[in-house]
């Protein structure tokens, strides 16, 4: 695979036992009206959606996450969204014990009208950067709104409507 | 009468950043500090102007109305001028 090949698939969205991201949906304008699923992240706490996924055709290079997202009600201010990746390598990786997430994030700016969509990355090179996560093993790929974050000023919930992952 | 405690205004600002995104009521140029200042401001002035809101009211209502019933008066009159619908779940019925 080459750069900008789709290499991450998305198997599962699973909400984390707690602190999860608020499953919604918000109606399009067409009749009949789009029905559009959506992960609800909150303005005022730490909130979570975990994305269990499959690299395929992973030729070792970075990783870049698209984290298409609109706003419930603001126009103006930023959020700032988090990724991290635990891998699961044969053998090797116990899903009971603990997993410290190690994020790379970016701060992004509301849309100017809260049914538009914006499309901010977030990269990752190769490595320990990304887990070390090789070509055919599963991961879970963890999506947080670090709310408190400096940069994060934006009103109300943040709508994520999925993840896309490249290689770089 | 005194200002809410901090736990209090946080729980304000949390509630209706939620409120407003179920409604998805657009918010333009507000950002999350202008909206805990905006909060604060609010429950500055009714802390400041509530003895005047209570001499504003007829002696017969203001001698005989507890001072929860006062508050609850308030804020029915200001809701219904934001929304009716909200007006009525605060009290059940308008009609």
């Amino acid at each position: 695979m080459a750069s900008g090949d789709a290499v991450v698939q998305v198997l599962q969205i699973i909400p984390p036992g707690a602190s999860a991201a608020t499953i919604d949906t918000r109606a399009g304008g067409s009749t009949p009206a789009e029905a559009l699923l959506v992960y609800d992240f909150d303005a005022s706490s730490d909130e979570y959606m975990d994305f269990l996924c499959k690299l395929e055709g992973y030729g070792s290079g970075g990783l870049t996450f698209t984290l298409p997202w609109s706003a419930s009600s603001a126009t103006t201010g930023q959020v700032r969204w988090e990724i991290a990746i635990r891998r699961f390598a044969d053998d090797a990786e116990d899903l009971d014990g603990a997993h410290t997430y190690d994020y790379n994030a970016v701060s992004d700016t509301a849309p100017s009208a809260s049914g538009e969509i914006s499309y901010p990355t977030v990269t990752f090179t190769d490595g320990a950067d990304m887990d070390s996560w090789a070509d055919g093993e599963l991961a879970i790929v963890r999506v947080h709104r670090d709310f408190d974050h400096a940069d994060d000023g934006m009103t109300g919930d943040a709508e994520l409507w999925g993840l896309l992952g490249l290689e770089t | 009468m005194t200002t809410l405690p901090t736990a209090d205004r946080t729980k304000v600002f949390r509630g209706i950043m939620r409120y407003w995104s179920q409604e998805r009521s657009t918010i333009s140029g507000i950002n999350k500090s202008d909206l805990q200042s905006a909060i604060d401001a609010t429950d500055n002035w009714i802390d400041q102007n509530q003895a005047d809101y209570v001499a504003s009211l007829p002696a017969t209502f203001r001698n005989n109305s507890t001072p929860a019933q006062k508050i609850l008066l308030f804020c029915v009159v200001a809701t219904m001028r934001a929304s009716a619908a909200l007006a009525q779940r605060l009290i059940g019925g308008l009609d």
